[in-house]
């Protein structure tokens, strides 16, 4: 199979088709070359801009809890300056020096690559509600708190600091075992209690028996999810809460977050429609949820309608003339399979996507480039220098990918570009922690949107 | 060197040669001889020669990372549902398993049995796990190794 277009995006996570999207956008014609799912799919729903840490940075989720002020200028401003090599710091204008100076110089362009993603995504049937200025609270299945800036609707429904005074019941599902609503609503109970939410009404837990459910051996929270797709299925399950619940006292119902994959907001509206509550789903901290899941599929439908093609195929070599890309090949599903395109944009994520790998030694996977921490290719330490005994400290290996400047293209081991026409989107780029620092999805947008914009205007020149 | 190294270094060096010798020979094995004696002994833990190939696909079966992308798209569990009538199937199953042990490979042949091939599982799997190689090389190994 051979594919010819003006440009490829190598990765179909939410930066390359983030950088796809854009590219369309501009008239050009792009293809997405994707081997399989990568991080996008299996995260937990909360996009984040500038979010809680466990690490030395902002606000841990504690600092919040204990009703410290979120200030993004600020928090950026620390960012940026403890990291200096967070792909953020690409996008603001550092000779001014002061946190608004910074902020103002950063929003605007945040908010055209925000925009443009979350605008997608709407019309894609998931939507997203937040701001970058904000942060809130969210349950977790564990019945702990997660805040974050973006989350999609069913998860935001959940913030608590809207919460009016009532009734929240956790609702389970007999036979899902990985949400044990009475244990997540004792904890958070407790969590609002000890935090001075007095207001914060009663607490319980229910668990609903499907009627077409498994009796034994128990259910994946995946199979309930895409059962609940159905029409029929949803109806009986709406019916099966409304008859738990009777005669309860319920004003936040917290739904164990298997509402379905591709339609699960109708779900939503539905249950709200005939219980009164305010329904939501908790955030689950841990892969796979649903909601990376529901993530991706969108993404996938959003790339459909911008007509952009996606083919199914694993690059793993290509031709250069000179500092210039010219072909890329690889291996699809209907056998060998070729690629030409005037620009190409690299977004294959980090270990778990498949864009870095880690055996003797960490590479990046399809132009062998040069991985960088600190400022340095990380190929001249040992191994061992990556690492750091303590759980919580920084971990370099984690913040480790590739270098690029502010026209996204990644730099050889010199420090000089790689090549003319590649651009680099996403968790590929090195200088954050995508699970620590509470930036991840806020990179991958930002990052996406502007590769796609550079890459169709080299097109055009 | 002294008499003791000597000797040992004989010895070692008449059962290498011997050995190779012995296996230019046309082969001498006798039925219930030393090779059958020592699989007897091993039947009970139901343990099973592998081949070349086979071993030389292992680390690619052991890449699974639990992570369960997989379970939602395995055909086997699409709607319209079957929840009722079918017991669990989940892809992830049979790679986690594939980590332990050959032995008990036959405790998922319930799940194997009603694999359709499809390829979904391999087509989202971030770690390039061969999910159907798994299910046939599980299907071929606990056909050998069912309790009775
Ligand atoms: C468990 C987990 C939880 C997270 N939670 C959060 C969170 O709560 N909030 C937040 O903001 N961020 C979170 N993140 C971070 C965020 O999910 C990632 O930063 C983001 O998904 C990365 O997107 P990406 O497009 O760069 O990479 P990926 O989504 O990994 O996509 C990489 C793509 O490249 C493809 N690919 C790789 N190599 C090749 C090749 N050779 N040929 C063809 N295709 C290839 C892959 O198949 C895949 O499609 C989390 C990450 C993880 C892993």
């Amino acid at each position: 199979m051979k594919v010819r277009s003006d440009i490829v995006v190598i990765g179909g996570g939410l930066a390359g088709i983030t950088a796809a999207m854009r590219a369309a956008s501009l008239g050009r014609e792009v293809t997405v070359i994707r081997k399989a799912y990568g991080a996008t799919a299996v995260g937990c729903g909360a996009f984040d801009v500038l979010g809680t840490h466990g690490g030395d940075l902002l606000h841990s989720a504690f600092d919040l809890r204990k009703g410290a002020q979120y200030a993004p200028p600020h928090d950026l401003f620390r960012l940026i300056t403890r990291r200096p090599a967070h792909p953020y710091a690409l996008f603001v204008e550092q000779d001014e020096g002061s946190e608004k100076a910074v902020w103002k110089s950063f929003r605007p362009r945040f908010d055209v690559a925000a925009s443009f993603i979350l605008d997608r995504l709407a019309k894609a049937g998931y939507e997203l509600e937040g701001s970058a200025e904000a942060i809130t609270p969210h349950p977790t299945a564990m019945g702990t708190l997660r805040w974050t800036n973006f989350a999609p609707v069913s998860i935001h429904r959940g913030n608590v600091n809207g919460w009016r005074k009532g009734g929240v019941v956790f609702v389970g599902i007999d036979g899902v075992d990985t949400f044990d609503t009475a244990f997540a609503s004792r904890s958070l109970s407790a969590l609002l209690a000890e935090q001075g939410s007095a207001d914060a009404g009663s607490f319980d837990a229910r668990t609903v028996t499907l009627p077409w459910g498994r009796k034994q051996g128990g259910m994946t929270p995946a199979e309930v999810a895409r059962e609940l797709d159905d029409p029929e299925r949803r109806e009986s399950f709406v019916a099966a809460v409304e008859s738990e619940l009777a005669g309860q006292d319920a004003d936040h119902l917290v739904m164990a977050p298997v509402l379905g994959i591709d339609s699960h907001a109708e779900t939503l509206h539905l249950l709200e429609k005939r219980t009164g509550a305010r329904v939501c789903e908790p955030i689950i901290p841990a892969p796979h949820a649903i909601h990376g899941l529901r993530l991706q599929k969108a993404l996938d439908r959003a790339l459909e309608s911008a007509g952009v093609r996606l083919v199914q195929a694993h690059v793993a070599g290509f031709d250069a003339a000179g500092s210039v890309i010219r072909m890329l090949r690889g291996e699809g599903d209907d056998g060998p399979f070729e690629a030409e395109a005037r620009r190409f944009v690299l977004a294959t994520g980090r270990f778990f996507g498949g864009g870095l790998v880690s055996q003797n030694g960490m590479r990046e996977t399809v132009f062998n480039l040069p991985i960088y921490h600190g400022g340095r290719p990380v190929r001249e330490r040992p191994p061992f220098a990556l690492l750091r005994e303590r759980y919580w400290s920084r971990q370099p290996a984690f913040e480790a990918g590739l270098r690029a400047g502010r026209d996204l293209r990644p730099v050889d081991g010199t420090g000089r570009v790689a090549y003319a026409n590649l651009h680099a989107a996403g968790s590929i780029l090195g200088g954050f922690d995508l699970a620590a620092d509470g930036t991840g999805q806020g990179v991958d947008a930002l990052t996406g949107y502007e590769a796609g914009s550079l890459a169709a205007k080299d097109v055009q020149a | 060197m002294n008499r003791k190294r000597f000797l040992t270094y004989a010895f070692l060096a008449k059962y290498y040669f011997g050995h190779h010798l012995g296996r230019l020979l046309p082969s001498r094995r006798k039925p219930g001889g030393g090779l059958d004696k020592f699989l007897e002994n091993y039947r009970a833990d139901r343990i099973q020669a592998l081949t070349p190939e086979e071993r030389a696909a292992l680390p690619d079966m052991q890449s699974c990372v639990s992570c369960g992308l997989c379970t939602s798209s395995c055909v086997l569990t699409a709607p319209p549902g079957n929840l009722t009538e079918t017991p669990p199937i989940d892809p992830r199953a049979v790679a986690v398993s594939y980590s332990r042990a050959i032995p008990e490979f036959w405790s998922l042949r319930g799940v194997v049995e009603r694999c359709k091939g499809c390829g979904l599982c391999e087509e989202v799997c971030p770690t390039d796990t061969p999910l159907l190689r798994m299910v046939r090389f599980i299907d071929d190994k606990s056909r050998e190794s069912a309790p009775a």
